[in-house]
């Protein structure tokens, strides 16, 4: 059990289920209708019988009406591979001042947990990679109840430590995640080569799924009086009146925000945004609603 | 009614500008915000200068302080309002209570007799004792309310004041009643100088001369003359002696308050009281004790020491070596009225420093509490 995951949202996350809009081709039996065909529940297609296949597989029904053997074939349940790619740069560190002991990063870590979570229960298997830290960090997809636990130390050890001129090099994601997987990115949106890699693997047949996490003085900018802000990645700092700036701020950042939407879905990428005062199961809801996997 | 012993505390009511200051400069003028949205936050708003006082509770708490302080150096009291038709009579204890109840028409009036205690009229009268008269009136004059009027009732003759004039800060009734029964006459007879002259052949003969010269001067001398060893009489008030070693009875009584006087051409110690017309020193004083030792420069040997011959230096050496004599102090009441002082006088009040100091306290206790208090992440 991992201490991430509030009571509440863990007595929620029973009925969140999580779906792909790929069908994916993993070993073993799943949850998922997979490509494959072989024993299974969903009739896929009649095919003639060949050598090799059992006699008891034979269709007798329609050998009767047509007088030649015919195979009945079903589609076979699939395992998913979950991929969580999360970002750990320094701004993921950013906190609001009024709940300064939980970062972007936490709120990542409870939605990399759920996730993992569902995933393991559903027998689907998950990885995970980091991206913008310091170093890489990962684990390969794997199922397990064993691995979900490697996977949740991992997590809960994450840092958010990239800062400019001290970050590892991008690790080359589609070398990475095998196509037909799941691909749930959380990051704070702001870091350009996540927001393309994502894109690209949406285009070479990855189901990618993107969590931007905002904080409450970017979506609201409740500061008043004269502050001075600091740019948690390169350093930079603006000493501003809170006051002034804040129309200005929400209307173009409001703009980023819609524009970094309406580019994710241009892409096939399914976005979504969560604010650090929103519940963690919200946004996972949100994603894997069956109305957002049929978009 | 609140005063102020010392007004001028008030001046410590500039330290004001110290808190505001604080304030104005240790204003959290620009907290670390971390924020990675920088770029679309626009330049073109400068902070404003700001004015603007944080933590205005603390200020006003600091301020509050302060002028607190300011009360405190300038001393205040408590002087409670004092009725206006209120009357005191005070009357000397040596006249009878029901003689100053006749002499004074003051029914109404707070009867006391002008004692230690200040014991009501009717209570026995108290032991006299002229010598604290003075003191007592200026002590009453200083303990009762300004607007009371104060009727002082006194034996017809004082004794026992001293050297200052009586003045009090109002107005006072002085009347002078015959005493009733008047101290017994203690006129002050000079005791009997008792001199003990412990000394041998012309040191004897010297302090014998002495003496004669004194008694010749009119001077009530008694004289115990014996040679050196025998033992000295209390009351004795000098002893001339020829040596400069003393025994240690001698030594005793002379710090128990026995002067002595002895001839010591060596003595270089002591206070110079006469010079000769040499400007020699004649005449040296050592306090040792109560008593002194008086030393002359020379031997008690007028062949060795001519000084001795000569016939003023009894009558300048008596001057020293007699026990003062306090003068007669017997003076009629009617002329010692006392004197109005310059500063009327205001009554008892309650310094309200102790309070003020309780406040301040815990004040400075919830200053403390509010300045070091954790402040909440939104403020």
């Amino acid at each position: 059990m991992s201490s991430l995951i509030p009571p509440a949202i863990r007595a929620r996350l029973k009925s969140l289920r999580l779906s792909t809009r790929l069908t994916p081709n993993g070993q073993g039996l799943g949850l998922h209708a997979g490509r494959g065909r072989g024993a299974g529940l969903e009739f896929a297609q009649y095919r003639s019988y060949g050598q090799g296949d059992e006699p008891r597989s034979i269709d007798w029904k329609l050998f009767a009406r047509s007088d030649r053997y015919f195979v009945r074939d079903a589609t076979r349940d699939s395992p998913l591979s979950v991929w969580l790619v999360i970002d750990c740069s320094a701004s993921m560190a950013q906190a609001d001042p009024e709940r300064p002991d939980y970062s972007r990063l936490d709120a990542a870590k409870v939605l990399a947990a759920c996730i993992t979570e569902r995933a393991v229960a559903q027998g689907d298997s998950v990885g995970l990679i980091t991206v913008g830290g310091a170093s890489t960090q990962g684990l390969p997809a794997a199922a397990g109840a064993r691995h979900r636990d490697r996977l949740l130390l991992l997590i809960e050890s994450l840092t958010a430590d990239g800062r400019d001129g001290a970050r590892a090099t991008p690790p080359l994601l589609s070398a990475q995640i095998a196509p037909d997987a799941l691909v749930v990115s959380i990051s704070d949106g702001f870091d350009e080569a996540l927001t393309a890699s994502c894109e690209r693997l949406a285009a070479a047949r990855r189901d990618v799924r993107a969590i931007r996490i905002l904080t409450l003085g970017e979506l609201r900018f409740a500061f008043s009086g004269s502050q001075r802000f600091i740019d948690p990645e390169s350093g930079r700092e603006r000493t501003l009146d809170a006051d002034g700036a804040r129309d200005g701020f929400l209307s173009r950042f409001g703009e980023v925000r819609r524009e970094h939407l309406r580019r994710l879905a241009k892409h096939g990428v399914i976005g979504v945004e969560h604010p650090l005062d929103e519940p963690a199961d919200a946004p996972l809801r949100a994603l894997f609603s069956s109305r957002a996997s049929r978009a | 009614m609140i005063g102020f012993a010392a007004a001028l505390g008030w001046l410590a009511l500039a330290a004001v500008i110290v808190p505001i200051a604080i304030h104005l400069i240790r204003r959290r003028a620009a907290r670390d915000i971390p924020f990675a949205a920088l770029e679309w936050l626009a330049a073109r708003t400068p902070p404003r200068r700001q004015w603007r006082l944080d933590e205005p509770l603390l200020l006003a708490l600091r301020l509050l302080l302060i002028a607190l302080l300011a009360a405190l150096l300038a001393q205040p009291f408590w002087r409670p309002e004092a009725e206006p038709d209120a009357a005191a009579v005070y009357v000397a204890s040596g006249i009878q209570a029901d003689v100053a109840r006749a002499a004074v028409d003051a029914p109404l009036a707070d009867w006391r007799w002008l004692a230690e205690g200040y014991p009501a009229l009717n209570q026995p009268p108290p032991a006299a004792d002229p010598s604290a008269l003075s003191s007592l009136i200026r002590e009453l004059d200083r303990a009762l309310p300004a607007a009371t009027k104060l009727t002082l009732v006194v034996p017809d003759t004082l004794a026992g004041l001293d050297g200052e004039r009586l003045r009090i800060g109002r107005e006072v009734v002085w009347k002078a009643l015959p005493a009733a029964a008047l101290p017994e006459a203690s006129a002050p007879a000079a005791p009997p100088f008792r001199i003990a002259i412990r000394a041998e052949s012309t040191a004897a003969d010297v302090a014998r001369a002495l003496v004669a010269a004194w008694q010749a001067a009119g001077v009530a001398i008694t004289v115990d003359d014996a040679p050196p060893g025998t033992p000295i009489a209390q009351d004795s008030a000098l002893l001339i002696a020829a040596t400069t070693t003393l025994d240690a009875a001698t030594q005793a009584s002379v710090v128990g308050g026995l002067n002595l006087l002895i001839g010591d051409p060596k003595a270089t110690k002591g206070e110079v009281l006469l010079r000769d017309t040499d400007s020699q020193p004649l005449l040296r004083r050592q306090t040792s004790g109560r008593g002194q030792i008086y030393t002359l420069a020379g031997p008690l040997d007028p062949a060795a020491w001519p000084a001795l011959r000569d016939p003023q230096v009894p009558l300048a050496l008596l001057k020293y070596l007699r026990p003062a004599v306090s003068p007669p102090d017997r003076v009629p009441a009617a002329s010692v009225a006392p004197v109005r002082s310059m500063a009327d006088s205001e009554g008892p009040a309650t310094p309200l420093a102790p309070w003020l100091v309780l406040l301040i306290a815990l004040l400075w206790l919830i200053e403390r509490g509010l300045a070091t208090r954790q402040r909440s992440a939104a403020s």
